[in-house]
């Protein structure tokens, strides 16, 4: 077997799951992770989404802003949030081959969940600061 | 024969069986890329979900709009359908847990647990539609009070 003396990646490294993926299981465990903590909180968010379904900006705005709601919301955008772009992350590396478009897909993705949850949790802490009692 | 046109050849003669577009594909390998397909589709109503609670924080316009647009029969219907994606992910998750401890891993287990999860995501939407519906006790409240005031009048 040829070896390639050049690489900066020592040999301990590589055994330790470095594969064909180029990381190693964190990914993998933390899918998990997120998978287990979002069970409760999933159950939470279809239990007051179909609650929610047609209240008035009023109704809406007073149950997000008891702070029980809105700590629960943000766990489960993060939590989701987390878990979606990890799971994303797994389909792109599987279906596209090309290196380049590959790594703009991944940088672009992971952008957009960063920007969509940052803007989510700023607009659960306005109505929770502006709307609460 | 050099040996780079033999690897040609034999590329050619492959058979491509499964071929996904004729190919009818077992109950476990239809669960197994449907745990994928919900995936992505989940990812799709979290954005929803944000887009209604981003409107929320924009004001009552933005709000009354978003909501004039989920608030119908169809998308009714649309929620109902998420939640029974989500369960079924949801129990096809716990599925691939119990497999990564080892639990479940023969075919027949696997025909058995994966019947188990879409009775599982079945029950969890009738479920979450039953306590959330206002078919139950409150239909019965308006009933009553409607009586009271005809009672009165
Ligand atoms: C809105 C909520 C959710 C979204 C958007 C979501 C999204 C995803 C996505 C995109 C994947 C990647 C699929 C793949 O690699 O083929 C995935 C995998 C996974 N999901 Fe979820 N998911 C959600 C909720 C849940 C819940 C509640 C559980 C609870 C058990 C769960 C358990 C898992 C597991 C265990 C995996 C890894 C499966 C594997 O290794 O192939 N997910 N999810």
């Amino acid at each position: 077997m040829k070896q390639n003396n050049h690489s900066i990646i020592s040999d301990v490294k590589k055994v330790k799951g470095l594969g064909s993926a180029h990381h190693g299981n964190g990914h993998w465990m933390a899918q998990r992770i997120t998978a287990i903590a979002s069970i409760p909180l999933v159950l939470w968010a279809v239990y007051s989404v179909f609650n929610l379904q047609g209240v008035s900006y009023l109704e809406f705005t007073a149950w997000l802003a008891s702070p029980l709601n809105a700590i629960l919301a943000i766990l489960f955008v993060l939590n989701t949030f987390y878990h979606a772009s990890l799971g994303t992350q797994v389909i792109v590396e599987d279906y596209i081959a090309n290196f380049v478009f590959r790594k703009i897909k991944l940088i672009a993705q992971k952008l957009f969940f960063i920007a969509l949850g940052v803007a989510v949790i700023f607009s659960i802490l306005k109505i929770a600061f502006t709307m609460g009692i | 024969m050099t040996e780079e046109t033999n690897k040609i050849v034999i590329k050619a003669k492959r058979p491509l069986s499964p071929h996904l577009q004729v190919y009818d594909l077992p109950m476990t390998a239809k669960m197994s890329i449907s745990h994928r397909i919900t995936g992505v589709i989940l990812t799709g109503g979290l954005v929803l979900l944000s887009i209604w609670v981003i409107a929320a924080g924009l004001g009552e316009n933005a709000y009354n709009t978003m909501m004039s647009l989920i608030d119908t029969p169809i998308t009714r219907f649309v929620f109902l359908a998420w939640a029974f994606v989500l369960f079924y992910h949801m129990g096809n998750g716990f599925r691939h847990m119990f497999w990564d401890l080892g639990i479940g891993i023969t075919e027949k287990a696997a025909v058995k647990t994966g019947t188990l999860v879409i009775i599982f995501a079945v029950a969890m939407t009738a479920l979450i539609w039953w306590l959330t519906c206002d078919c139950t006790t409150d239909t019965a409240n308006i009933i009553v009070l409607d009586g009271g005031v005809h009672e009165t009048e």
